[in-house]
């Protein structure tokens, strides 16, 4: 189990192909089409409004981490168990604000950090007072808690990029900044389903190999991708003051050889790099007030029905 | 932008899981034949039960399928009832035996979620150590076969390197939590205390402020060391080693209570008793042992000599000098000289006459007695709602296994 991945319940039973991940989706995609939300056609369209969706969520989620005080690794796990009931469930019928609460309360006990029921139902009031509040008490997430324990199968321990990062540190030395780049861009890489469909220490290396790859180009062009750099500034801190810092070519061309000494899948390490780029592309897009629109609207039709 | 008014969201949402929910289940009525009541302790009820569906086995031959089902009580919030969802000692322990599979570690059927409470169905075992370590002490009159005890500590071994090597810290090994077949296969249960130890967010200290049941509690924990190791564990299989051999507990000291301030107190009485045994730890023997929290409370003890070489000599069934030699690596002070359950394995001891097995029992003559399930005492019924308040769990603290020395009532557990 947890010294073997492949040994875990989530490498046995929560990885997941896009083609499922695709299906779980298609309640939704119908409704949203139904309540006419976007006002416009195509499943493209669709797929990018729940997307949009998922993202805010990540937010919401991830807002209300940190009122809680929580770390990082808490945070991934309340996102990676929202994202794994809504694998079996729409967000036309359950409130993903109770889903997205109860996830982080469980979390936190998992995770050994826990927190009083009463202080996350707080703290959610908080993070959605502008967006139609909070109106759960105690029982209702108790209750819900159940109904996520068995959607989630009683599969608690998750694993994530992060402690493959800390081996790798170990191998690139306390002052590569490397990781911590890397560990931006797995944070990040929350807002996108990557966790459900790719093994932890993949979703790691391949952030890593993207920090080299921008690396690699910063140097070669002696600036830096202009689309990555403008997009609201965060991109993982990638875009962040490290044009001063010194590294020679051959400090790349070791970091380059060090990486393709990794012993994986680097074809599915390519893909997820792909993914990384994806989620940076889409980055100003991503409108923070749309995806409130749409949850909203999505709330109000729930409330209608 | 403007944002309309809130839009009120308490919508049928739990309506819809809940008819979700209902169209799949089963009932634990349904499912299982409750036979009895086992034991109880803090977190709730144990219960035999056998499925009513049997299994098929490959010789498409029925098999009789037979479990202990484990019923959380719900957590309550001090007087007013209200309800909190799962406990964390449930969390811990639903999850992990969810990853968990090996020969020596109980294994989990399945969860069951009822009205308010929590059901683990775990494998039936017919015995426990401690009950077997009773049936030699006040019936049989025998010592336990050299066999089985090497066995047994083997295999216990052999499920302890396992969870170590899942960095998982079991914190709570003691003779009525080690579980045996039938056939002599060990079983380790109840890891309601256990948890992952890699990456721990916050120091250990802060989750529970006293772990392991007193009597086999490693001298750093007494000590107030407050970022410990797997080593715990091995201390207490060196404890449950001794007492395998003894028949009973080799430091049987009196817990010092908690105030009402909850400041964890010094254990004065479990410390003597371990230096009666092993001696005043000195600085030679354990060398960061000033580091320790309580170090300065050291100075009120008397010196002690270390007589366990005495303490083993004395024991009928313990004649291995190997075995003495295992003891006190196990029984070592300073956690680092400690022995890790993995190089346990390969001590000298278990390549000598007689070798350990999986079949405990093999070769004996005589058989123990099966746990004694009381047949009243059901809480669980189909289709009442089962338990959800206080009051009508109020029996739960009596045991009914309980021993005369209240074993069963020494374990305390302190969660923030």
């Amino acid at each position: 189990m947890a010294a073997n991945f492949w040994a875990s319940t989530h490498g046995q039973y929560w990885m997941l192909d896009e083609a499922a991940l695709r299906k779980s989706r298609e309640t939704d995609l119908k409704y949203l089409k139904e309540i006419e939300l976007a006002k416009i056609r195509g499943e493209d369209v669709y797929c990018f409004v729940l997307n949009l969706t998922s993202w805010f969520l990540y937010l919401v989620i991830a807002a209300l981490g940190r009122r809680l005080n929580v770390r990082q690794v808490i945070i991934a796990t309340a996102i990676t168990y929202f994202k794994r009931f809504y694998t079996k469930n729409s967000y036309k019928n359950t409130d993903p604000y109770l889903v997205a609460a109860t996830c982080m309360y469980l979390a936190c006990k998992m995770e050994e950090f826990p927190q009083h029921i009463k202080s996350v139902i707080l703290e959610m009031k908080n993070v959605t007072a502008d967006q139609g509040g909070f109106g759960y008490d105690n029982q209702k997430v108790a209750e819900m808690e159940f109904y996520l324990l068995e959607e989630l199968e009683f599969n608690l321990i998750v694993y994530h990029p992060y402690r493959t990062l800390k081996t790798l540190a170990i191998d690139l030395g306390q002052k590569s900044d490397v990781i911590q780049r890397a560990w931006h861009i797995v944070n990040d890489l929350f807002r996108t389903d990557i966790c459900l469909v790719y093994p932890p220490y993949m979703i790691a290396i391949a952030a890593v190999g993207f920090v080299i790859m921008i690396k690699e180009a910063r140097a070669n062009h002696n600036g830096i991708d202009t689309r990555t750099r403008k997009g609201n500034g965060s991109v993982g801190g990638v875009g962040s003051g490290s044009r001063n810092e010194g590294r020679g070519i051959s400090g790349i061309k070791e970091l380059k050889q060090w990486f393709s000494g990794l012993q994986v899948d680097m074809e599915k390490v390519l893909e997820i790099i792909r993914n990384i780029k994806n989620l940076y592309s889409q980055w100003r897009e991503v409108n923070e007030i749309k995806a409130q629109d749409v949850l909203r609207k999505l709330r109000e039709a729930q409330n209608k029905s | 932008m403007k944002r309309s008014k809130p839009a009120p969201n308490n919508f049928g949402m739990l309506h819809d899981l809940k008819m979700k929910k209902e169209a799949k289940q089963i009932r634990v009525q349904e499912k299982y034949e409750i036979q009895g009541f086992i034991s109880s302790g803090t977190y709730g009820r144990v219960y035999k039960a056998k499925a009513k569906e049997p299994k098929i086995n490959e010789h498409g031959m029925e098999i009789e399928c037979v479990y202990a089902i484990k019923k959380f009580k719900p957590d309550k919030e001090g007087d007013t009832h209200s309800y909190t969802g799962i406990s964390q000692s449930a969390v811990r322990e639903i999850s992990l035996c969810k990853e968990l599979c090996h020969e020596n570690t109980i294994r989990l059927e399945e969860v069951l979620l009822e009205d308010k409470s929590i059901y683990m169905v775990f494998d039936y075992a017919e015995h426990d150590f401690l009950q077997i370590i009773h049936h030699h002490s006040q019936s049989e009159r025998k010592p336990i076969p050299e066999f089985t005890i090497k066995s047994f500590l083997w295999q216990l071994l052999n499920g302890v390197a396992y969870l170590h090597a899942n960095w998982v810290m079991h914190r709570d090994l003691k003779p009525a939590n080690i579980l045996v077949t039938a056939d002599g296969v060990v079983k380790i249960g109840d890891l309601g205390l256990a948890r992952l130890f890699h990456h721990p967010l916050v120091p250990l200290f802060n989750g529970d402020k006293v772990v392991v049941t007193i009597w086999y509690r490693a001298p750093e924990l007494l000590l107030g060391s407050k970022h410990y190791t797997t080593t715990i564990d091995i201390w207490a299989v060196g404890c449950i080693f001794a007492e395998l051999l003894a028949l009973k507990p080799i430091f049987k000291g009196e817990e010092a209570k908690m105030d009402s301030k909850k400041n964890v107190p010094f254990q004065r009485s479990q410390l003597t008793k371990i230096f009666e045994v092993l001696g005043t730890p000195t600085k030679e023997r354990w060398p960061t042992i000033d580091h320790q929290p309580e170090y300065n409370n050291l100075n009120s003890f008397r010196p002690y000599s270390n007589t366990l070489r005495e303490y083993y000599d004395r024991l009928p069934s313990a004649k291995s000098e190997a075995g003495y030699n295992l003891l006190t690596a196990m029984l070592e002070y300073d956690p680092i000289k400690r022995i890790s359950a993995l190089d346990a394995l390969s001590h000298p001891f278990f390549e000598e006459e007689p070798e350990p097995s999986f079949g405990s029992f093999e070769g004996q003559e005589f058989k123990y007695p099966r746990r004694t399930v009381k047949p009243e005492d059901n809480d669980i019924k189909g289709g009442i709602p089962a338990i959800s308040s206080g009051a009508s769990q109020a029996g739960v603290k009596v045991s009914a296994n309980k021993k005369e020395d209240g074993r069963n009532s020494k374990r305390i557990k302190v969660e923030q």
